[in-house]
């Protein structure tokens, strides 16, 4: 629905991601609408961990709408996601910090009224100095009437019209059970996914039910096996309400005995917090696996096409990431 | 004695699902589960030919057997099945380079039939695969799972290079005692991951 660019604003110079929508079919009045959404209520949310938007406007040239907002690359001056994690590379306490960040946006936004309904680790950009932030709402779902109400918003969700069947929004391997069964995401949906995006993370397994894997977290580090497994309950009433509760229950309590973290080996100093990324092409197996959607789209505008607005010129076309 | 349990269909079924346009996720996790191994498999039996090439082929082939729904549990464990079908496509692959043929005339029905496991074969096979599965394993964790990296090196020069530990003690300015606990903790996620691989149900 959307092709991301990198623009840089004719006066101030400043570098920003600019989402276009795109037409690939379908009722297009409500992809549009959906689109808009989107824009407002990013740009009426405020963390540190989300892509903040800036402007929403129509291009002059198509008619279409789009918006701008912050420009997220990580330290090679790239678009990263955790998609592109070489998880070789990976520690603990990088994780760690990760979940923290990511745990504490998903509990904001379900504090304001939002179901993102699509995290995974495509979703989640890599800033240069190694934090993460949360991209991409386009199938979430505003269940606050007062922010429905602010942004004049559809909610995405077919299902909430009443003529079309329930269509299942998310990624597969992510998806709640309750709604790989077509019910209707709540933030115990979002809960689940961080479950999964985290296991892979700690352990490098893709989380199903009835997987063995939480054996593997016992001897990590961090209490994750009091965490994890709440976060991944079958039962949707079952999963925790409160993600800041759980990031406290995994800083206070190391799950290692005191002697044995005691006499764990020190990592040599670390002179910045590096994330390293895998350029190979085994990132691009794991996206197609999980469905990662490409953004470059044949009907938008090229790199040379500066239609957009007489204040941004195009400096380059996002591929392989999205925002 | 089986170093294995007894699989269920369940994950072939969800495979076969796929193969009708169903179920990703399983095929992913399946993949994710037994590629590593099965490369093994490759490598021990085969310097020829690229394994990434071999292991398409066997995937491709696994497809085939589960869509036509030859497949007989009864007949043979998964493991075992998938064992000889890397066996008969190497035979093919030499086949193939000998006689410049192109195309595998062996039909399914041929195929599934000569995939039956001889008794006498399925211990043997059996410790194959526990090999293949240890060594994805510790593959696994040292490139999967999170922890310091100090920790992955000490793993590797102690366990896998063999290195004297006062050696490693020395190198990496850590007691022995540390030396230990790393070789214990990883030993653990090594057996849990073989765990993970052993409860698939396939």
């Amino acid at each position: 629905m959307g092709s991301v660019y990198e623009v840089e604003h004719e006066q101030l110079g400043v570098h920003y991601a600019l989402k276009a929508f795109t037409l690939e079919g379908g009722h297009v009045d409500v992809l549009e609408n959906k689109f808009m959404t989107e824009g407002k209520v990013l740009a009426r949310l405020r963390d540190p961990h989300l892509v903040r938007v800036f402007d929403l406007n129509y291009d002059e040239a198509t008619g279409m709408p789009y918006f701008v907002m912050e420009l997220v690359l990580s330290e090679d001056g790239r678009p990263r996601t955790l998609l592109d994690v070489n998880t070789a590379e990976l520690d603990e306490d990088c994780v760690l910090q990760w979940f923290v960040e990511l745990a504490s946006v998903v509990d904001y936004i379900h504090r304001e009224g939002v179901v993102h309904r699509d995290i995974k680790l495509g979703n989640v950009l890599l800033s240069s100095d190694g934090h993460v932030v949360l991209s991409d709402f386009g199938v979430s779902r505003l269940f606050s009437e007062r922010l429905r109400s602010d942004v004049k918003a559809i909610n995405t969700m077919v299902s909430e019209t009443t003529t079309v069947a329930r269509l299942v929004m998310g990624t597969q391997g992510y998806m709640a059970p309750e709604v790989a069964r077509g019910k209707e995401a709540t933030p115990a949906a979002d809960s689940y996914s961080l479950g999964v995006m985290f296991v892979y993370l700690l352990t490098g397994i893709w989380y199903e039910p009835g997987s063995k894997v939480f054996k593997l977290l016992e001897t990590l580090e961090y209490r994750w096996i009091d965490v994890l497994p709440r976060l991944l309950a079958e039962d949707p009433a079952e999963r925790p309400m409160n993600l800041s509760e759980l990031v406290e229950l995994l800083r206070s309590v190391p799950a290692a005995a005191p002697e044995d973290k005691a006499e764990e080996p020190e990592s040599p100093p670390r002179r910045k917090r590096r994330v390293i990324l895998a350029l190979a092409g085994a990132a691009a197996v794991v996206a197609a696996a999980v469905g990662y959607f490409v953004f470059f789209s044949r009907s938008a505008p090229s790199a040379t096409d500066n239609s957009f607005d007489a204040a941004f010129s195009v400096r380059g076309i996002y591929e392989g990431a999205r925002q | 004695m089986s170093m294995f349990p007894p699989t269920s269909m369940t994950l072939l079924q969800k495979l076969a699902v796929e193969v009708t346009g169903g179920n990703e996720a399983a095929w992913v996790r399946f993949f994710n589960l037994y590629t590593p191994a099965i490369r093994r498999f490759v490598e021990w039996n085969d310097h020829v030919h690229d394994p990434d090439d071999v292991v398409q082929e066997v995937y491709l082939k696994l497809v085939e057997i589960i869509r036509s729904g030859k497949y007989d549990s009864d007949k043979a464990r998964f493991r075992t099945f998938l064992a000889l079908l890397i066996r008969r496509q190497l035979i093919t692959l030499y086949r193939q380079d000998q006689t410049r043929h192109v195309a595998d005339r062996c039909s399914i029905d041929d195929l599934t039939e000569e995939l039956s496991v001889p008794s006498g074969q399925q211990e043997q096979v059996d410790l194959d695969w526990a090999k293949a599965k240890h060594e994805a394993a510790v593959e696994h964790v040292l490139t999967k799972v999170a922890m310091k990296q100090q920790s992955r090196d000490i793993y590797r020069a102690y366990m896998i290079e063999n290195r004297p530990i006062d050696k490693i003690s020395k190198t990496f300015n850590v007691s022995t005692d540390i030396i230990y606990k790393v070789k214990n903790r990883v030993n653990k996620m090594i057996e849990a991951v073989e765990m993970e691989y052993a409860e698939e149900k396939i």
